[in-house]
């Protein structure tokens, strides 16, 4: 077991640096970013001015062993265009980010397991149909689409709710409803289709003959059986998320990185994107780590493996 | 073991503990309802093991679940009757009431022990889960009593398999673990759904003898269900044979092998091959089972008999004859009609 | 039995599996011997029962002599023809195999027709109507009407389904048919059905069986000659009436005491053997029954016994009847 969390934590690491170097590579292909930064007609001298500043003189392969070999140093770049310490920019931009994923984590766990587990235990009732029409729908809608339908319905057309920004109550309201209705969605889909499978199961008729009360035996039994691939669907809704909340904020004009990213990339400012694509890559693969080692704390089968 | 003394004076004292009466349990297919059980009697005395033989499908499993209300409810019910246990009808109980006489009343164990344990929680914890939801106990004395009863069901070094989780025991440990679960907290009725089906031949033996000495031990009620009539001759007391969700034949073990009446028991008896001798060909009962709608006005066996004859055809016969054997036949109801020439008509080419 | 035709020969047989270690860079921790120098003949005509419970190594040796796998040891010959995995196409469709699952072994989206078909468009070349005029009879032979071929294994009961099994086996016309496990699926009555099937077209067509079976009575009713295995190695090997008539190895023993008799008046009838098959990573030592044997001597767990020959055709390996010691 050790020597398998050891070479996963390699292997996420060695995918981390890969997702780096590719990035690195590729934002250089979009173009210059000095034609971006300077005025139209500025002289050739001025853009090398600028050029030499920001260190793009230099050969590709210099910048890249420079600002890899700043990320051990505590040295993220500075901005283009904001001019200021990338690492500082995205302090101040990823709690609104962390904020909302949270929240939106929450509401899927809080209300995709139990709409999974009622459906499954009430299954070809009304309900259960209604719940799961519902969740196909929930998860074939892109959160983008979304979130433009409710800034139409509720900003646009009744003025319920604002557009966009962040400070109120009422401004988290949309995006954690555009993004949590996917993962709620496959979540409660998972669950109970994993809990119908656990259900037939031998040993929740065993426990039921020892007596124990039928909720408890569906929650002890079912639903800890049934959350493997639960699990495993909340992982890569998690890691969806991360990717799919850079589209949101900008939808919503939430002030996180993922605003920041997006901008960024339009403004060619590379060390942003570099550290934002580096950022989210990190996440998503520690997600997804704890996804593959929390398997062996549900099941003994796998943890004795 | 018991001699016939032995079973008579237990005779004695005799009120049963259980009283199934006319239970009738159907469920929903396509073309309508299929009585899975329709209308069966069931009577069974402390210390007794009473064995319920019969092929897929003849409802063996289903009387056994409906008494403790496993059934689903969603494609089943059931129809009618009545079972009295420690005087109140089992059918007549609300769930809750319910959930307090599985486990404490009456038990049950599976046909494959390793799907009947939940495979993510260790062997002590499931035996402690039993103790919990009928008694108030500290965690200190459910841990005693669990190594206790994995004592009790032979089980060796118990205090290092609490600790285990069901997939790294053998099924014959599986087994013993799901017996004491199951009699954790002393019922009075074990019902055994195919305990050893999934078993080797010499670890059947083992749960077998375990069983037996049990009962002995602690003079419980077991109802057994099986297939394998080699297994009911070897420990039951008493048997029913179902076919087509009826008792078509009930009695001392002893008689029915002895002077088996119902030309299915007969049947079923005469295809087993022998161990001991040699036949050339086996007796096979022609056809198969039957989907039946309910109601039933015919011998469910009819089609398949030899002997039919037009009365079963037209009317269902009832269970008929003397107190330790009874059979659902028009032509062999009774004693006189057992060495009627069955033995002619044994052999049928397959 | 000296000039009755040896159609598989298998000699020292022995089939091993690695046990790995690891998740991602698996390493090999050690091996388990599913079988263990197995030797026997099998006669034309003949049936050969093997029994044992469960990881005795009875599935894999009829894989290893069906050629699905591949032996790790040993020979396995077929009418002159080494088996193995890629062998000749015309060799192989000789050898056929009933499996004991019959609601699996079937390709549920197959009619009937299709599935009574498919070996004969492999193996040769004939056309529709010559196809037809095959399935026919066969289909007859096994006791299905001519209106099965256009239905679909699940509209079959399990036994039916059985005898779909034996004839997609028979198509080919093999010589050996493998039979793993046929009726254990089945309910007794049906049962009986499959085994007067496989005994009266072994009569009828001449062939061999090679019939895997943990039932011992269901072993003693088909076959002609037993063969005894424990944990993938052999205990004894003799024709049915030596054996049932004078059982030498413990084991054959306490196998045969502990199937219940349908008869109540033998009571205290299953004499409980004691102790459980070990796991087959763990074999003893010596011999492989030393841990459960009543008999057992020091000897038992320190050395194999060899396989000895204790009358004409009764093989036994037990340290019982080695050297001095005889019957």
């Amino acid at each position: 077991m050790k020597r398998y969390v050891l070479m996963r934590v390699l292997k996420a690491i060695f995918t981390i640096w890969a997702v780096y170097t590719l990035v690195f590579f590729l934002t250089r292909v979009t173009g210059d970013p000095v034609d971006w930064l300077t005025q139209a007609g500025a002289s050739d001298a001025a853009k090398e001015t600028l050029r030499r500043n920001l260190g793009l003189d230099l050969p590709l392969w210099d910048q890249y062993v420079k600002s890899f070999v700043g990320l051990f140093t505590g040295d993220t770049g500075t901005s283009y265009y904001y001019s200021r310490e990338v690492s500082a920019l995205f302090a101040e931009r990823i709690w609104p980010t962390v904020t909302l994923g949270s929240i939106v984590f929450v509401v899927t766990i809080a209300v995709g397991l139990p709409l999974g587990v009622l459906a499954a235990v009430k299954h070809n009732s009304l309900l259960d149909r209604l719940t799961m029409s519902l969740a196909v729908i929930g998860s074939t809608l892109p959160n983008f689409v979304l979130g433009i339908l409710l800034i139409f319905i509720f900003a646009l057309t009744l003025r319920m709710l604002p557009s966009g920004g962040t400070g109120t109550v009422k401004n988290y309201i949309m995006p954690i409803i555009a993004l949590s209705v996917g993962p709620v969605a496959s979540v409660a889909r998972l669950t109970r289709s994993s809990l119908l499978d656990v259900i037939g199961n031998d040993y929740l008729d065993f426990v039921r003959s020892k007596g124990m009360r039928e909720w408890k035996v569906v929650i002890k039994h079912g639903l800890r059986n049934a959350l493997i691939p639960v699990i495993t669907i909340l992982g890569s809704q998690l890691s969806a998320l991360i990717g799919g909340s850079v589209v949101v904020e900008t939808v919503f004009a939430w002030p996180g990185i993922g605003t920041l990213i997006v901008t960024s990339a339009q403004q060619r400012d590379f060390p942003v994107v570099v550290f934002g694509v580096l950022v989210i890559a990190a996440s998503v693969t520690f997600v997804n780590l704890l996804v593959d080692l929390s398997y062996g704390l549900l099941d003994p089968r796998i943890r004795k493996s | 073991m018991n001699t016939e003394k032995e079973l008579e004076s237990r005779g004695a004292e005799r009120k049963p503990v259980l009283e199934v009466h006319n239970l009738k349990s159907y469920y929903e297919s396509r073309d309508g309802e299929v009585p899975a059980v329709d209308g069966v009697d069931l009577t069974l005395y402390p210390g007794e093991i009473v064995g319920i033989v019969g092929e897929s499908g003849c409802g063996k499993s289903t009387v056994v679940r409906s008494l403790l209300g496993l059934m689903d409810p969603v494609t089943s019910r059931r129809e009618a009757g009545t079972a009295l246990f420690e005087d109140r009808d089992l059918f007549r109980l609300s769930e809750k009431e319910l959930c307090k006489v599985r486990g404490k009343g009456i038990s049950m164990i599976f046909q494959n022990p390793l799907s009947a344990l939940d495979p993510v929680y260790t062997i002590g914890s499931q035996i402690m889960e039993i103790l919990k939801i009928h008694e108030s106990i500290t965690d200190k004395e459910a841990r005693e009593r669990a190594i206790e009863l994995l004592h009790q069901v032979n089980i060796p070094s118990p205090e290092l398999r609490l600790n285990q989780y069901p997939h790294e025991l053998s099924g014959g440990m599986q087994q013993r673990v799901v017996i004491a679960i199951a009699l954790a907290c002393n019922p009075k009725i074990l019902i055994a759904d195919e305990p050893t089906t999934a078993l080797d031949v010499t670890v059947q033996a083992q749960i077998l003898a375990l069983i037996r000495e049990l009962r002995d031990r602690l003079n419980i009620a077991v109802i057994l269900i099986t297939h394998n009539m080699g297994v009911v001759a070897a420990i039951c007391d008493r048997m029913c044979v179902m076919y087509g969700g009826v008792v078509v034949e009930e009695g001392r073990c002893e008689e029915i092998f002895a002077n088996p009446r119902h030309p299915y028991t007969r049947g079923l008896l005469a295809a087993i091959p022998s161990i001991d001798e040699d036949k050339e060909t086996l007796y096979t009962i022609p056809g198969q089972v039957d989907v039946l709608k309910a109601p039933v006005n015919f011998c469910r066996f009819e089609k398949r008999c030899s002997h039919a004859c037009s009365k079963c055809r037209e009317e269902e016969p009832q269970l008929r004859g003397e107190s330790d054997h009874l059979s659902r036949c028009w032509v062999f109801p009774d004693k006189s009609s057992e060495k009627t020439d069955f033995e002619q008509a044994k052999v049928v080419a397959p | 039995m000296e000039d009755r035709e040896i159609i598989l020969e298998v000699k020292d047989l022995q089939k091993d599996y690695p046990v790995m270690r690891g998740l991602v860079f698996q390493k090999e921790i050690g091996r388990v011997k599913a079988v263990n120098r197995i030797s026997f003949d099998l006669y034309r005509g003949e049936t050969l029962g093997v029994i044992g419970e469960s990881g005795c190594g009875k599935t894999t040796l009829s894989r290893v002599v069906m050629g699905l796998e591949n032996a790790t040891g040993g020979n396995v010959t077929f009418m002159g023809h080494q088996v193995k995995r890629g062998m000749d196409h015309e060799l192989r469709s000789h050898i056929q195999m009933v499996f004991q699952d019959p609601y699996s072994s079937l390709d549920p989206r197959m009619s009937v027709k299709r599935i009574l078909e498919e070996p004969l468009r492999i193996h040769s070349k004939l056309n529709a109507k010559e196809k037809r005029e095959k399935v026919l009879p066969l289909l007859e032979q096994v006791g299905l009407p001519e209106e099965a071929l256009e239905r679909y294994p699940h509209e079959f009961s399990g036994g039916q389904r059985q005898r779909i099994g034996i004839a997609r086996a028979l198509i080919l016309e093999p010589e050996l048919l493998i039979c793993d496990e046929p009726v254990s699926a089945l309910d007794v009555s049906v049962q009986a059905q499959i085994l007067n099937l496989l005994r009266t077209l072994q009569k009828n067509k001449k062939l061999t069986y090679l019939f895997v079976s943990h039932d011992m009575s269901v072993i003693r009713h088909i076959s002609d000659r037993i063969l005894v295995m424990y944990l993938g190695q052999m205990m004894e090997l003799a024709d049915k009436k030596t054996l049932f008539s004078r059982p030498a190895h413990p084991y054959t023993r306490a196998l045969m005491e502990a199937v219940p008799v349908p008869d109540p008046r033998i009571k205290d009838q299953c004499k409980v053997l004691a102790g459980e098959i070990p796991s087959p990573i763990h074999a003893p030592a010596g011999c492989p029954f030393c841990t459960r044997c009543p008999q057992a001597k020091e000897i038992c767990c320190r050395e194999k016994p060899e396989q000895k020959e204790i009358e004409e055709g009764h093989f036994v390996a037990c340290h019982l009847y080695s050297r001095e010691e005889t019957l």
